[in-house]
């Protein structure tokens, strides 16, 4: 029962790490807060699920397609809503963000209605270890967070531009003085985000369903991750993930489910009191 | 190789530089003086397009280059050593060194150049895999400097590189910036430590309240009866 609840929150788990990746990485290289943000991985969803459901593409070629889709809509969203507004202090990307937020959320009802949809992976069967049970889909929502953070090394770690997303998260000014094109990083990293954050939408549709409203949680719960973890810290978020999703499945299977939010944010409130700056949390002030 | 021309640059209502002129000619190493606040390193910001100013005019290599970003001002050949370092504090010495030489193609002459950083500063090479935050304050420096090298610039552009050091970690640096010009870096240093900077300065601006308030060479602002009540008390000889 409890290796069971184990790998359910791993599963779980992953998808938040997908989704808080995302988000951390615009906030280190830009100290941006995207409200927007889970919007962006509620149209990768329906991205996803058109490519797979109505343009007939295999599951594993609609995702990729979708990724890079939602990676050009997030760099649009920032060269038309942040990029005006930054320098005019953090409550104009607040507001602008937050707009974005209900105009892509409610749009998303009109145009695609509410009713949830679910993805079809055209992955089936289970595997038995033991006497836990694992869907082989769930096994993909795992197997996707390894192959996206190993990516996300190597284009963090190995690119000219990776480099100098590093670089402008670490010292901004340092970056600019050396003559980094602080802008076109930007727009990078919300490229990777967006890409990140459809990742996390889609594999969201394939196991419960895709709907307008599917990016609220999980922005909020990137939120959180994202603070446990330390503002900006790549291990923070993936390891912050994994361990909220692990907290909820325990703390819901085993204590109760209608309060396992609770546990989360009494973590959360732990790590605040005895880690401000969180887990993996460096200099960030 | 560097003019600038009645620069004026405004942080809201207060005007940090009211109309500087400078010129840096081709293999000189020039200083700025003055004391906090007269405008030094907006002066510099201004030259090496972290900021435009308001008014005013700079020429870099034959050519205007008002306005222009520190990314386009780096391929052509100059480099910023900022204030307070600003080193990429996670990653190693080596990728901060890489990092200086982002713009370039000619990978060969790229490892040459960090040959030379390391003969001018032997330590960063025992340090190599060391991550930049966890540097002393002069080996930081050292970095920022051995990082801006790495763009192989004609200009050399530094702000206050003496602050918070230890005086002979401040000596060891002279003697790097003065091998560096021989070496044919032209170098404008800033720096309110004037004694150190008019010393080993061929010439030198005396900035005050964002004005340039006098020039000389580095000889002459030293034994000027002003600039020593200025900096060093009236004591000295």
């Amino acid at each position: 029962m409890i290796a069971q609840q184990i790998v359910n929150g791993l599963v779980l788990g992953s998808i938040y790490a997908l989704s808080a990746l995302g988000f951390t990485l615009i906030f280190g290289a830009a100290r941006v807060v995207n409200f927007a943000y889970g919007q962006l991985l509620m149209l990768g969803g329906f991205a996803t699920l058109f490519l797979a459901q109505y343009a007939g593409f295999n599951f594993f070629v609609a995702l990729p397609v979708a990724m890079l889709a939602m990676a050009v809509c997030s760099v649009l969203i920032y060269v038309v809503v942040v990029r005006p507004v930054l320098g005019q202090g953090d409550l104009a990307v607040l507001l602008v963000t937050t707009g974005l937020l209900y105009i892509l959320r409610d749009g998303a009802v009109i145009v695609f209605g509410t009713a949830p949809r679910q993805i079809d992976m055209g992955v089936e069967g289970i595997v038995e270890i033991g006497d836990v049970i694992v869907t082989n889909q769930r096994l993909v929502v795992v197997g996707a967070l390894i192959v996206l953070v190993v990516a996300l090394y190597l284009v963090l770690y190995r690119l000219r531009i990776g480099k100098a997303l590093r670089a402008v998260a670490q010292n901004r000014a340092g970056a600019e003085a050396i003559g980094l094109n602080v802008n076109r990083v930007t727009a990078f990293a919300f490229a990777i985000s967006g890409a990140l954050a459809c990742a996390a939408g889609g594999l969201l549709g394939a196991i419960y369903a895709a709907e307008p409203g599917m990016g609220d949680l999980p922005l909020l719960k990137s939120f959180v991750i994202v603070i446990f973890g330390g503002l900006g810290s790549v291990p923070g978020a993936i390891v912050g993930g994994l361990v909220i999703g692990m907290t909820e499945t325990l703390a819901g299977s085993y204590i109760s489910f209608a309060f396992k939010d609770v546990f989360t944010f009494l973590l959360l409130i732990a790590v605040l009191l005895f880690r401000p700056t969180g887990l993996f949390g460096g200099k960030v002030a | 190789m560097l003019e600038a021309t009645g620069l004026h640059v405004s942080y809201g209502p207060v005007a940090a530089l009211a109309g500087v002129s400078i010129k840096v000619a081709k293999g000189e190493l020039v200083t700025v003086i003055g004391a906090n606040g007269a405008g030094k390193s907006t002066l510099l910001r201004a030259l090496s397009g972290l900021i435009r100013p308001a008014a005013g005019q700079v020429r870099f290599d034959g050519k205007e280059t008002t306005g222009l970003a520190s990314s386009v001002l780096v391929q052509r050949g100059l480099a910023m050593v900022p204030e307070g370092r600003h080193v990429f504090p996670e990653m190693t010495v080596s990728e901060n060194l890489d990092l200086g030489a982002y713009y370039r193609r000619d990978a060969a002459a790229a490892r040459l150049d960090r040959e030379r950083v390391f003969a001018l500063f032997p330590i960063l090479r025992d340090r190599l895999w060391t991550e930049a935050g966890r540097l002393s304050g002069g080996q930081q420096q050292m970095l920022a400097i051995g990082r801006a090298l790495m763009s192989r610039p004609q200009l050399l552009l530094l702000d206050e590189p003496s602050l918070g050091l230890a005086p002979a970690i401040v000596q060891l640096l002279g003697r790097i910036l003065r091998d560096l010009n021989v070496a044919g870096v032209t170098i404008l240093l800033v720096e309110q430590n004037a004694r150190m900077a008019l010393r080993l300065a061929d010439r030198g601006y005396i900035l005050a309240n964002g004005r340039i308030a006098g020039t000389g060479t580095g000889e002459e602002l030293l034994h000027d009866p002003a600039v020593q009540h200025m900096y060093f008390g009236s004591l000295e000889a």
